[in-house]
């Protein structure tokens, strides 16, 4: 009411009018006149915009008046009246730099005010080219932020880690926030389908947003920015921000590309004739099963070679842009289509958006962003399964090579000696899956100004993913023949809405002081839907998970879930500037979750930043070469609350059958062990940056370094399993996350005879160490396939820490035998035994290497000349290493006709070859089965030629098309790097964290043609 | 103009005030209290005779424990002198049981026997702690609590066998934190539950289906549970109990009692329950397949089909165990494959090569995938007979009694009786029952007690070369995730 109030009296006193003042707006460079530009009597109401012509005409009272001057991309403009009667007007264009503006929690700030650490991408900033997602347009160009494909499975998530992780059981990826709308990642389906051994790797849950859409990537690293996202603001913060239209003539842009990919690399295995001469020598040597002797004369089938394709990728964006008055709008469609390199893979996007304003300076605005998404997803089986349930790239890296393909009569081939292992061609054609992604999310806006400077604004937003998968055995297959087949349908939603509503506030009293300021608060609520059935028994199985109702009906199996979340907060910031030298941010959240119980339902996470603008004193007035020299320092607290619901609340869930006189029951047993204490874990970040400006802009920019502290971590704590429970989620243990963002650029050669040269360079280091683990004094965890416990968490060490047997180097005949342990035979590995026991077992493990890299970097060089620009971009990763599953398959095999690597098996031991390198694979097990060890954790350092992309400018200015450019792109030109598997930054098995090498989805090198043309 | 678009916006102001002030409403804790959509509440479920009907079949799960019954058998048998493994990724496990090389990091101990049992007990806990209030008929209350003391008292019986001691739980409210019991304690507990629970469970065959519980399953429990502790009577007369219901008898064809068509056969005491499907499969017959199995002269009627798996892992016998049969005459060495013919059509000799007879004692035509739905055995009429003999010649030596009893199983084999001139003292007479016992039971289970009872468990590795074997091996150590998550609760002696 107050407000209401305040505003009814400012109405009175723009009333107190005494003359007219009238004038023309025109462009300060073109003279030309502007129309829409927003006349404003200073501490009033009163205000008008320009007709058509530039012209205006505003009363004021006397001749005291100041009358303010706002346009969309033009400098504000303010006039003292006097005494004159008619006002001609120039406004400036912005200067890009000068003016730029950051998008910050819940506002924007000036690029030059800003106070946290704080990345800025505008869309000429990302990556240039193709861009198949948001991620990898981030990929090595933000210092902190640690970004890298799992798998070069289309449509597949990226790994994306701002500074580091922190936390062990409750999630690591950042908040990614669209248009002010926090996105809920939740994917809708959850189960892969019966009998699918899918991928543990997610879907990329940003696959829904086209990266032609995107104006500008904010990345908030520190406390002071991300505090203000509270209870998920702890792994830092990623804000979206789509193109808006401008004013004008109707802009129409089209862009496209085409390409081809190929896989960038294969596992090389035993051909079928050193694969009979190895296995046969080896049974000569006393070792594998005589029986399975090969006898056949071998062909040499590469398997790998047989699942590969050259694939398609091409990308369609149309869109159009405007305004007329008061009103601008971007509209746009997209198609992408990519095909996998892996037979029946690829992934179809479909996407329209819509972004239109209305609004006057000062006075009010109203808005909508829109984004619907249609995604077709074909998937391959490529979990990490095992055996029969292998995908079918396990099949192709274990298939015995010596029998041909097919049979004469062109149907599939299989081998006799391979019943455990499905042939790699069946499976790839026989078991997949598909989705049908309907992805629909948007906000609305409306702001009203009470008086210049202080508004109300009111936000709703709303996401809703509709998924349905759907899943194929088909009865050719050793999984889908026993039953004649099995299909699955799994559908599921997942539905947000929010609103919010803010007050923002902004003044400069004076010359020294300038306030900004927001408050406010949101309510979100999270919701899924699930349901998934299956049947078997398929007597005409030509109609697949179409006709799922057609198979033997008593084998049916359903399931069914649905879960809901809310988050009630209240927010608010001050950014206050004094002297327009010496910044300070507070900002303060509170969230309520309906994740935790009554005891600790509310959290709270403040923040401050101070910054300080050296180059501004005038001390350094006198330095020329100084453009700029900030230094700012920030604190403050943040949350995460990313675990599972009602995890405070007892409750009974479905448990095993029972059977009875050989019919199932079904039971019910409880579901959790309940902690109503549970509360959010609790992350406390100091932050010391500085941002410089050199030698006329020509070197710039920032270096920064953390020390974040997690406390309370969401801990899935083992119980005792005589408690009948085998965890129970508790706030233990802390952990430290500490390092370096560097990020510099520097224009080399600037305009020297048409010729630019620059280069821009991110370093980001981190160093995670668990600093308590509450009464634990390990957790061993992580595993894939037959790997179990490959990991140790425990205080010292880091995250994702490898854990196992150290291999010293091979038995040799004349080694002295009284230490090894019993059956030890030459040619064995010989592993460090120590304790001495004569046992290799679990007490001789070691910590062999860490997951996460000691740092990242990336170095972006662009050469243009004239019209020609040629753009170079390394990336890499130094420190981190992976385990390597295809070694562990080669040192101890599953059974003894798997193919097995090349290298170690045709470099064996003999006594002939007395090697330290390998062993002689004559008794692989003759220790047990050390799979984790120090010759499959192997060194995951590379340096990678990401991206080579020469592009010409046509410079084309005629009546219909205004502009054209033409690009053609390699990516994933060559890695350098010691890891034998097939690429040292893949992942299987879909962790943030620890990394094991597993069958992986082959990284795709492609070549690329584009065009951009405006009309 | 304006002044219509203030009016406007004046009603959006007001609108704004509207929703705000709702938000605000919302924004209380109450509206942030949330009812979990898909679970059950507890009031429903431990008060309806529905609800703790499905927290007493909970229980049962666990110890029923259907496809990890493989690994009950194996790591009771490659430790001893009967079972071997080879190949594939149960190797992992299996090749540190067969070389003595387990600790209590090993996977099994916790998987497939600790988690599934002190799962059993905490449902169990749950049922006792709650059958007063259950809105139910006295004599289900009754049925239900006597049900759940002998899941618990059985599960403890379990543990005891592999671990010794343990912690003692019987309430559901228990400490986490909570030391092992003492050896006194433990006999103690499993003695008085079990009698307890004889009292009231329904006669043999008056259970509502087969594999619920009923005074047989609890008397032989307690049967095998004195035999194992060397409490001579009682084992004998508990025994006597069971013979004494005369509903148990042998089945007449000892190569079909495994059969699925012969489930509940009046032989099976208590089972293992398994179906072909998944999460109730018996794996066993999917490791024991030699390489490319197709069929058999032994066991013509089961034809190996690509419905069915084979695994890359190996589940062998040993020489020194399938050596002792008389092939010939002896029925049960039907169902140990020594020849086959593979899916080349190529016989191929399995004692070409040591230790590498078959297991098909868990045949299933109708095997899907991986899954066969024969039940495993976890107490037959037979070990009853044995046990009473057993214990019979413990206490006063060779007597015909005791040999009759022994008698009946070998005639059922089809090899000749006993006699007292082959039973010519206790010893002599204690090791012809043990051999006997390898014979009956080999694929299920039991050796590893039966070793430990007659004390040749360490002594029969390490003649059989496992140089390591030592005292401590004789009970299996805490899995390391309860001695990390439970300090109070100490290690066995040498883990």
């Amino acid at each position: 009411m107050l407000l209401i109030k305040l505003l009814l009296f400012s109405t009175l006193l723009a009333n107190a009018q005494s003359r007219t003042v009238r004038g023309k707006a025109s462009s300060a460079d073109k003279g030309t006149p502007l129309p829409n530009v927003t006349v404003l009597l200073k501490g009033s109401n009163t205000r008008t915009t320009t007709d058509a012509n530039g012209d205006f005409s505003i009363p004021v009272p006397g001749n005291n008046a100041v009358l303010l001057f706002y346009l969309v991309d033009y400098t504000t403009k303010e006039v003292p009246v006097g005494d004159k009667s008619t006002l001609d007007i120039p406004l400036e264009l912005k200067n890009e730099n000068l003016g730029e503006v950051v998008v910050v929690g819940y506002g924007t700030v000036k690029k030059s005010d800003v106070t946290g650490a704080v990345v800025s991408l505008k869309s000429k900033d990302l990556t240039p080219g193709a861009n198949i997602n948001v991620e990898q347009t981030l990929q090595g160009r933000a210092s902190g932020v640690q970004v890298y494909q799992k798998s070069g499975e289309p449509g597949s998530a990226m790994s994306v880690k701002i500074r580091g992780a922190s936390s062990i059981t409750a999630g690591n990826d950042p908040l990614y926030v669209i248009d002010g709308m926090p996105v809920n990642n939740l994917s809708p389906v959850t189960g892969s389908g019966a009998g699918f051994v899918a991928t543990p790797n997610p879907r990329n849950p940003l696959n829904s947003l086209n990266p032609a859409d995107i104006e500008s990537i904010e990345i908030l690293k520190d406390a002071s920015a991300t505090a203000i996202y509270g209870s998920r603001g702890s792994n830092g913060v990623v804000m979206i921000t789509t193109k808006k239209g401008k004013s004008g003539k109707l802009t129409v842009n089209y862009s496209a590309y085409y390409g081809v990919q190929k896989a960038s690399n294969s596992l090389e295995m035993l051909t079928g004739q050193q694969y009979k001469e190895v296995l046969n020598s080896i049974i000569d040597a006393g070792g594998g099963v005589a029986s399975e002797r090969v006898t056949n004369d071998p062909v040499n089938v590469d398997w790998q070679r047989e699942l590969y394709r050259s694939a398609s990728v091409q990308s369609h964006d149309l869109s159009f842009s405007g305004g007329k008055d008061n009103t601008r709008f971007y509209a746009s469609l997209g198609y992408f289509n990519q095909e996998g390199v892996l037979q029946n893979s690829s992934v179809k996007r479909y996407t329209a958006r819509l972004n239109l304003e209305n609004s006057v300076a000062q006075k009010y605005a109203f808005g909508i962003n829109f984004n619907t998404s249609y995604i077709r997803d074909n998937f391959n089986s490529v979990g990490i399964g095992v055996n029969e349930n292998g995908s079918a790239l396990y099949a192709a890296i274990n298939y015995d090579p010596s029998y041909p393909v097919y049979n004469p009569d062109g149907s599939y081939n299989r081998s006799p000696y391979m019943t455990t292992i499905d042939h790699p061609l069946i499976l790839a054609n026989g078991q997949y899956a598909n989705s049908d992604g309907f992805r629909t999310f948007g906000t609305v806006y409306g702001e009203y100004f009470f008086i210049p400077g202080l508004s109300l604004k009111l936000k709703g937003a709303g996401d809703v993913n509709i998924t349905q998968r759907n899943t194929w055995l088909d009865p050719s297959t050793i999984l889908g023949s026993p039953t004649g087949g099995i299909a699955s349908i799994n559908t599921g939603n997942v539905n947000y809405y929010m609103g919010e509503a803010t007050v923002n506030y902004k003044k400069d009293f004076g010359k020294d002081h300038a306030l900004n300021a927001v408050a406010g608060g949101t309510y979100e609520h999270f919701g899924s839907n699930s349901f998934g059935g299956n049947g078997r028994g398929y007597a005409l199985p030509d109609l697949t998970y179409n006709a799922i109702g057609t198979g033997n009906s008593t084998l049916n199996q359903i399931g069914s879930g649905r879960a809901s979340t809310k988050i009630v907060s209240f927010l608010g910031r001050v950014n206050y500037t004094f002297k327009d030298r010496y910044l300070l941010t507070a900002s303060f959240r509170a969230d309520g979750s309906s994740r935790f119980g009554s005891n600790n339902r509310f959290g709270y996470f403040p923040s401050a930043a101070l910054a300080w603008k050296m180059h501004e004193e005038s001390f350094l007035k006198g330095l020329s070469f100084i453009n700029e020299l900030k230094f700012r320092v920030s604190y403050g607290v943040i949350g995460n609350q990313n675990i599972a619901n009602y995890l405070y609340i007892t409750t009974f869930s479905g448990g095993g059958d029972a059977v009875f006189g050989g019919n199932r029951y079904t039971s019910l047993a409880p579901s959790r062990v309940a902690n109503p204490d549970l509360k959010w874990e609790a992350a406390k970040q100091a932050d010391i940056g500085i941002d410089f400006a050199l030698f006329d802009n020509r070197l710039s920019g920032s270096i920064e370094y953390y020390d974040r502290r997690t406390s309370d971590l969401l801990l899935d704590l083992p119980q005792p399993l005589s408690t009948g429970f085998g965890v129970k989620t508790q706030n233990i243990g802390r952990m430290k996350n500490t390092g370096i963002d560097l990020h510099l650029a520097g224009d080399v050669f600037r305009n020297s005879h048409g010729f630019n040269w620059n280069i821009g360079a991110v370093l980001s280091t981190v160093k995670n160490e668990v600093l308590s683990l509450g009464p634990l004094s390990q957790i061993l965890t992580g595993g894939a396939g037959f790997i179990s416990n490959a990991s140790i968490i425990r205080p010292g060490a880091s995250l994702g820490s490898y854990y196992g047997y150290e291999v010293l180097g091979v038995w040799q005949s004349h080694d002295d035998f009284s230490t090894a342990p019993p059956g030890v035979k030459a040619g064995d590995l010989k592993f460090r035994d120590l304790d001495g026991n004569k046992q290799i077992n679990a007490d001789d493990r070691v910590i062999l290497g860490k997951s996460l890299p000691d740092f990242t970097y990336g170095i972006t060089n662009t050469f243009s000349f004239k019209r020609v620009s040629l753009s170079v971009f390394l990336e890499g990763s130094q420190g981190a290493s992976i385990l390597n599953n295809a070694a562990i398959d080669s040192y101890f095999p599953v059974s003894f006709r798997r193919n097995k690597l090349a290298k170690p098996y045709l470099n064996r031991w003999t006594p002939e070859n007395p090697t330290n390198e390998y062993p002689s694979f004559v008794n692989p097990t003759s220790q047990g089965q050390q799979t984790v060890n120090s010759r499959t954790v192997e060194d995951a350092s590379y340096l990678r030629l990401q991206s080579v992309r020469l592009s010409y400018d046509f410079k084309l200015h005629n009546k219909v098309i205004k502009g054209l450019q033409a690009y053609v792109t390699g990516q994933n030109l060559f890695t350098i790097t010691n890891y034998s598997g097939i690429d040292p930054a893949v992942n299987s098995i879909g962790d943030d964290i620890l990394k094991i090498d597993y069958s992986s989805y082959p990284m795709t090198r492609s070549f690329l043609f584009g065009i951009n043309v405006q009309f | 103009m304006f002044n219509s678009k203030n009016a406007f916006m004046q009603k959006l102001i007001i609108l704004s005030f509207i929703i705000v002030s709702l938000l605000g409403q919302t924004a209380c804790e109450k509206a942030l209290d949330v009812t979990p959509p898909g679970e059950f509440a507890p009031g429903n479920v431990l008060t309806t005779d529905k609800g703790i009907r499905s927290v007493l079949f909970s229980a049962y799960a666990g110890i029923q424990n259907p496809t990890p019954s493989r690994y009950l058998i194996n790591n009771a048998e490659v430790t001893t002198d009967v079972g071997y493994n080879t190949g594939g990724a149960e190797n992992l496990t299996l090749s540190q049981l067969i070389n003595f090389t387990w600790d209590a990091s090993l996977g099994t101990l916790q998987a497939d026997v600790w988690a599934p049992t002190y799962r059993t007990i905490r449902d169990a806990n749950i049922v006792l702690e709650n059958i007063a209030n259950v809105n139910t008929t006295d004599a289900n209350k009754k049925l239900y609590a006597a049900e759940a003391r002998f899941l618990r008292a059985y599960g403890y019986d379990l543990l005891y066998k592999w671990f010794g001691p343990v912690p003692l739980r019987t309430s559901s409210t228990s400490e986490a934190t909570l030391a092992r019991a003492t050896d006194e304690q433990m006999k103690a507990f499993i003695e008085a539950e079990l009698t307890a629970a004889i009292a009231d469970l329904p006669d043999p065959g008056k259970e509502e289906a087969f594999a619920r519980a009923n005074k047989g399953m609890a008397a032989s429990a307690l049967a095998k549970f004195y035999l194992n502790t060397k409490q001579w009577q009682k084992a004998a007369d508990a025994s006597r109990q069971v013979m004494n219901y005369n509903y148990y008898q042998l089945f007449p064809a000892y190569q079909n009692m495994f059969r699925v068509e012969n489930e509940g056969n009046k032989e099976m005491i208590m089972v293992h329950p398994c179906r072909n499907q998944d999460g109730f499969g018996n794996w066993y017959t999917a490791g024991a397949l030699p390489p490319g199995f197709k069929t058999s002269v032994q066991v013509p009627e089961f034809v190996w089909t690509t419905a069915m798996a084979n695994f890359a892992t190996q589940y062998r016998m040993r020489s020194g165990f399938t050596n002792t049969f008389d092939t010939i005459n002896d029925k049960r060495a039907i169902l140990l494959l020594r020849h086959y013919v593979n899916t080349n059509n190529v016989a191929v000799n399995l004692l070409a090569t040591a230790d590498n007879v078959r297991s098909l004692k868990y045949w299933d035509n109708a095997t899907v995938g991986n899954h066969s739905g024969n039940d495993v055995p976890i107490i037959r009429y037979a070990d009853i007979l044995l046990s009473r003999a057993e214990a019979l010649n413990e206490l006063s030596g060779p007597t015909q009694e005791a040999l009759d009893l022994i008698n009946q199983v070998r005639t059922r084999a089809g090899i000749a009786n006993l006699s007292l001139t082959d039973a010519t003292s206790k010893e002599v007479l204690r090791d012809l029952i043990l051999r006997e016992r390898a014979w009956e039971f080999y694929s299920e289970g039991l050796r590893r007690e039966d070793l430990l009872r007659h004390n040749k468990f360490i002594s029969s590795a390490i003649a059989r070369g496992v140089t390591v074997a030592a005292e401590k091996h004789k009970l299996f150590p805490i899995p390391q995730t309860e001695i990390d998550a439970n300090p109070a609760c100490k290690q066995n002696e040498g883990y």
